[in-house]
């Protein structure tokens, strides 16, 4: 007979995900109370962490803050910056030989809440002369000029512009690990997982290890990577494939040292687009991590490289490229009985906007605010969790591949193909046909857990200069004039920022020397 | 501006060091730093505040003597406005700074702008490559000050932990002008401190952190006499 409550969490994996779900298990279930749960992370000692994701969303912070984290002590130790944003090289249309031309996906909507009045409309119609980026928003300027989102006298987790971290991830895991074990009461366990048990009903009883022997459990949490033990491999659960709509199923990565320690630090992520793929460039404190990420279809790994090398110049001299295969979909269910699914495990679509450990902390918090503490619910908050994480990874497919879709680039098949109706899934489709007459609104974005919202779209669309007509309507556009009255106190806010922020390494510097206060 | 340079018996022989009652350098400070040791004092003169550091963010405490930067209601042409002067004005253009943070050694400095440290006027400084007997008291209370600036952070950094420090808005009315709030104060959250346990209540009483909470309490009722002075 199963016990009627789910009383011991058994998380396998100590990756990324693994910790990230365990500090906010640990957290909002309390564990270390009377009564309350038992976490137990288990890790084998062999198989290292991916090790690669090195960009987030500033859901991060709310999630370090909420764990009781130390915002200086973090960075510090983790070699983080701040992420303002992304900038998009090269994607609009093929450039001419030396020429680059770009826009930026900032992280602030404060100046732009286009929730309350949406400029782009009077953008359309010509109503700042400025690209769309950098008219609707401050933190685009901020970022070209790698200024800080804030200033050393900041409270730590607040912000002047909105932010995120880039971070190492191998360093991330280890700190999570000790907050977690130190300071929220989850148990650690190093070995390797060799066996799954299954109960007759299905559900997994637990698991057999080489050198801590079996280990029992009531729910189980599948973080082992792409491999997923758990969820894929033992209980069988299969894997959707999206690999007819997203190509980039290899990755080179390298870790770029600085030639000074002085060096500016970018304060955004910059993705240039290449002929069969693009590349990431995210500058943490005292290197920058660089990577290709590509078609095999479209590319061999050899013309990658040289893409690769020949992007970061000189610096790329004498340094290895890491080669790591992408298996991108997700899987059929992400809950199964008593299993849940989180990270690579789950799902892995490609690391263009850094979506999959913004989605690690979506999923560890709904299994948190739900988690079934009696067996009978189990099934009820399984549908729920397969429903809403089925939503959000099509969701996040859409937005990843707008980035392609609507390009002008046609230099090589990989952007023919890219830009094929038939790998643009239907409610992608269906969007931009709308969007061609009818500028994105809220109500295009009505889903609750929405991952990218209208602000993201509207950065992504017009920072390619897609084509929304409004000749038929206008209209229904009659604020001119508090259009402009917005354009020109973005200006305004930009120019105060301007005179207030300090650089972003000279920030970061600081930040690691004095820490940041606590209010 | 200022120009710290460490004091050097070779360079600054010929140097002299000058003291002036009135104070000049701080004519239009409207916050002085403070230690917690004086704290006691301070608070019959001045509201005592924390600001942080623009520089570092870090808190640190200070009293309040003016009501918009650039303001000092406790200067005058005639001369220093209350009964405590804090320790820094008077050792000024003197400090001490600890090379290295957990070195016990000093190396004493000064404000090579200041008119206070010349070639004409005031105490000798060195005499036959040594320093004189009035530069040795001076230097004493620079470092003396100096090591209650860590009894200072000590001190904070506790009121940080039990999370007594509190956001405090100035909203001044002058007279014939706009209201403005003067912002980027904070005070002691007497809330919070009516909250805490015994425990973390006695846990205060090292470095006599008590007459220092509550120093810092009554020195509120200073405020009121600072408005007042801008009225005068
Ligand atoms: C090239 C690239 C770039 C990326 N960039 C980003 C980005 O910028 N932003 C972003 O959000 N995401 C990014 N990602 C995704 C991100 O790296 C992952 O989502 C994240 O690291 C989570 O990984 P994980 O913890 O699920 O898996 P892993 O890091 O692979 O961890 C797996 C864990 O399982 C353990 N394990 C495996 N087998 C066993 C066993 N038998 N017994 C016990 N333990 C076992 C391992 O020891 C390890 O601890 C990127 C991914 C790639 C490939």
């Amino acid at each position: 007979m199963l016990k009627p409550t789910l009383d011991d969490i058994i998380i396998v994996g100590g990756g990324t995900a693994g910790w990230l779900t365990a500090a906010i298990l640990a957290k909002k279930l309390n564990a270390g109370t009377a009564g309350s749960v038992q976490i137990t992370v288990i890790e084998s000692p062999d198989i290292p962490i991916i090790g690669v994701g090195e960009g987030t969303w500033p859901t991060m912070r709310t999630t370090l803050q909420s764990v009781g984290v130390d915002e200086g002590e973090f960075m510090r130790e983790c070699d983080a910056t701040f992420k303002q944003g992304a900038e998009f090289v090269n994607w609009q249309h093929t450039p001419a030989a030396g020429e680059t031309h770009s826009y930026f996906h900032p992280l602030s909507a404060v100046f732009h809440s286009s929730y309350d009045f949406n400029l782009a409309p009077y953008w359309l119609q010509g109503a700042s002369e400025l690209p769309y980026d950098l008219a609707v928003a401050s933190q685009s300027r901020i970022c070209q000029l790698g200024l800080a989102p804030k200033k050393i006298t900041t409270p730590a987790f607040a912000a002047l512009q909105n932010y995120a971290y880039h971070f190492n991830a191998v360093k991330f895991a280890a700190f999570m690990k000790k907050h977690c074990t130190e300071k929220l009461a989850v148990h650690f366990i190093a070995a390797n997982v060799q066996q799954v048990r299954l109960h007759p009903c299905g559900a997994i009883a637990g698991v057999l290890t080489d050198s801590h022997g079996d280990i029992n459990g009531d729910f189980f949490v599948d973080c082992t990577g792409s491999k997923a033990l758990l969820l894929g491999e033992a209980l069988g659960v299969g894997w959707h494939s999206i690999n007819d709509v997203i190509f980039n199923d290899t990755a080179l990565a390298m870790q770029v040292p600085y030639p000074t320690a002085d060096w500016p630090i970018a304060t955004h992520t910059i993705a240039t687009a290449h002929e069969a793929g693009w590349t990431w460039d995210i500058g943490l404190h005292n290197r920058r991590g660089v990577g290709y990420v590509y078609s095999s279809a479209h590319s061999t790994d050899q013309r990658a490289e040289q893409i690769l090398r020949q992007h970061i110049g000189e610096q790329a001299e004498g340094l290895e490229a890491r080669k790591i295969k992408l298996n991108l979909g997700y899987r059929q269910q992400f809950w199964q009985q008593n299993c849940v699914a989180i990270g690579m495990s789950a799902a892995f679509i490609e690391p263009l906007e850094a979506s999959a450990i913004f989605l690690i902390e979506a999923a560890a918090n709904m299994l948190a605010e739900q988690f079934p503490r009696s067996r009978a619910a189990l099934g009820f908050v399984e549908k729920k969790f397969n429903d809403t994480f089925k939503l959000r990874w099509d969701k996040s497919i859409d937005f990843i591949k707008l980035h392609y879709c609507i390009s002008q680039r046609r230099d090589t098949a990989y952007w023919v193909d890219n830009c094929a109706d038939s790998s643009i899934p239907d409610s992608l489709q269906q969007r931009l046909a709308h969007w061609r007459l009818h500028p994105p609104g809220k109500y295009d974005f009505d889903y609750a857990f929405e991952p990218f919202v209208l602000d993201s779209y509207l950065f992504v669309l017009y920072g390619m200069k897609f084509n929304t007509d409004l000749s038929h309507n206008l209209s229904s556009y009659p604020d001119k004039q508090r259009a402009q009255q917005l354009f020109a106190e973005i200006d305004r806010t930009t120019a105060l920022l301007q005179q207030q922020l300090p650089t972003h390494r000279e920030l970061i510097d600081k930040v690691y020397r004095y820490g940041l206060p606590k209010l | 501006m200022t120009n710290i340079v460490a004091l050097d018996s070779q360079q600054h022989q010929q140097h002299k060091l000058r003291e002036d009652p009135l104070f000049p350098h701080i004519a239009s400070a409207h916050i002085l730093p403070l230690e917690v040791t004086e704290f006691a004092a301070a608070a019959v003169s001045f509201p005592i505040v924390f600001v942080k550091d623009s520089a570092t963010g870090q808190f640190r405490a200070c009293a309040l003597t003016g009501l918009q930067p650039g303001q000092n209601l406790y200067w005058q042409p005639s001369g220093w406005q209350a009964a405590y002067i804090p320790l820094a004005v008077r050792n000024y253009p003197l400090l001490a700074v600890q090379p290295e943070a957990q070195s016990g050694d000093y190396i004493i400095a000064v404000d090579a702008d200041s008119p206070l440290f010349n070639q004409h006027s005031g105490e000798v400084l060195f005499a036959a490559d040594k320093g004189t007997a009035y530069l040795q008291q001076r230097a004493r209370s620079a470092i003396a000050l100096a090591q209650s600036s860590a009894l200072t952070q000590q001190f904070i950094a506790r009121l940080l932990e039990l999370e007594l420090l509190v956001a405090r808005t100035l909203t001044l009315t002058p007279k014939g002008a706009e209201p403005y709030d003067l912002t980027g104060l904070y005070g002691i959250n007497e809330q919070r401190l009516a909250q805490l346990t015994a425990e973390q209540w006695l846990s205060l009483r090292a470095n006599n952190g008590l007459l220092a909470v509550h120093a810092v309490l009554m020195s509120m009722s200073q405020l009121p006499l600072l408005v007042g002075r801008l009225a005068q």
